[in-house]
């Protein structure tokens, strides 16, 4: 992760850093819920929270790739 | 009074014209014609009166004259004479599909992504023998799963599910055509009236001489419908009629049919 000190010096995480870090977990969501790579997913997987949280990934990767 | 002696036989079909009433300008050409029909209307009503089976009169209705035409090609001429279609040029999106195979790595490209209009992609499996046969993949800016796809501005494609490599894939887009002409029908729009003109080659056969034939109705407009048809292996035939129309012409002449 890329952290960096803003002349307040509080920590911003940057923007690439973000993106990674929501790969990341949209990766290991994806692949608990079996639909990282091929499509063999657990029963039920569209009403679980892993799979609200890949929505909310997915909307947050949108705005930071497509502004 | 002498009786004409011209008799002849069209052994093929008319060259055909539309002109502007006002200019005289030509506004459409038609030189691939399947059929033309010219029919003369004199409608008569027939009149009985008193004990006799026969009628003692013909009373004259109004004329239904008219011209059909089967085309074999389309031109957008033709087109906007008879239904007054606004044309423009230029710029234009343009909805297009393709099936295409998703190679190694799972990716693809669609044929006119260089254009591609964003976001405008939509993504279906085609292969039957997918586990995801059928269903609609969703866009998503990074790290597609399963169900997912990504796409850059030039239609390059990222597939989530790697088992789809060599599967297929159907999608619709749309991309930006940067010099394309389009007509456009409109609630507003109104077709004109214009000149018709049929250029015609006879030939009498008992002289065998070759001879104009020119028939020129001064008024005419489209009347019903303009047909677009397609048919699998039949060629095109777009079929267009025109009402016979009152020039107002001091001559009082509505149709000539001159042979030279």
């Amino acid at each position: 992760m890329t952290v960096s000190k803003k002349n307040d010096g509080k920590e911003e995480v940057t923007a690439s850093s973000e993106t990674q870090q929501l790969i990341e977990e949209k990766i290991k969501l994806a692949t608990e819920l079996g639909i990282w790579g091929s499509f063999n997913p657990v029963e039920g997987y569209q009403d679980t929270q892993q799979y609200k949280r890949i929505n909310e990934i997915d909307q947050r990767l949108s705005e930071i790739i497509n502004g | 009074m002498s009786m004409s002696t011209k008799q002849w036989v069209v052994d093929d079909i008319s060259n055909a014209a539309l002109f502007d009433l006002t200019t005289g300008d030509p506004m459409a050409y038609f030189e691939r014609l399947n059929k033309m029909t010219i029919n003369i209307d004199a409608k008569q009503q027939r009149v009985y009166g008193g004990t006799s089976k026969y009628s003692f009169h013909l009373t004259e209705q109004d004329a239904e004259s008219g011209i059909q035409l089967e085309n074999a090609v389309l031109d957008f001429n033709q087109l906007i004479a008879a239904t007054g279609a606004d044309i423009s040029t230029g710029s234009k999106a343009v909805p297009k599909t393709e099936k295409f195979a998703v190679l190694t790595g799972a990716t693809a490209t669609l044929s006119k992504g260089s254009s591609l209009i964003a976001t405008s992609d939509k993504l279906v499996v085609a292969s039957k023998d997918h586990a995801s046969a059928g269903m609609q993949l969703s866009r998503v800016a990074s790290a597609p799963t399963a169900q997912q796809y990504s796409i850059t501005a030039q239609g390059v494609i990222t597939f989530g599910d790697t088992t789809l490599i060599g599967k297929t894939i159907r999608a619709f887009y749309d991309y930006t055509a940067t010099n394309a002409t389009s007509a456009a029908v409109k609630t507003t729009t109104k077709n004109k009236a214009y000149k018709f003109v049929a250029y015609g080659k006879a030939i009498d056969d008992e002289t065998n001489t070759p001879f104009d034939v020119v028939i020129i109705v001064h008024k005419s407009q489209m009347l019903g419908t303009f047909s677009l048809d397609q048919q699998r292996k039949t060629a095109t035939a777009n079929s267009l009629e025109l009402a016979v129309l009152d020039a107002n012409r001091a001559d009082d002449n509505v149709i000539e049919i001159i042979a030279v």
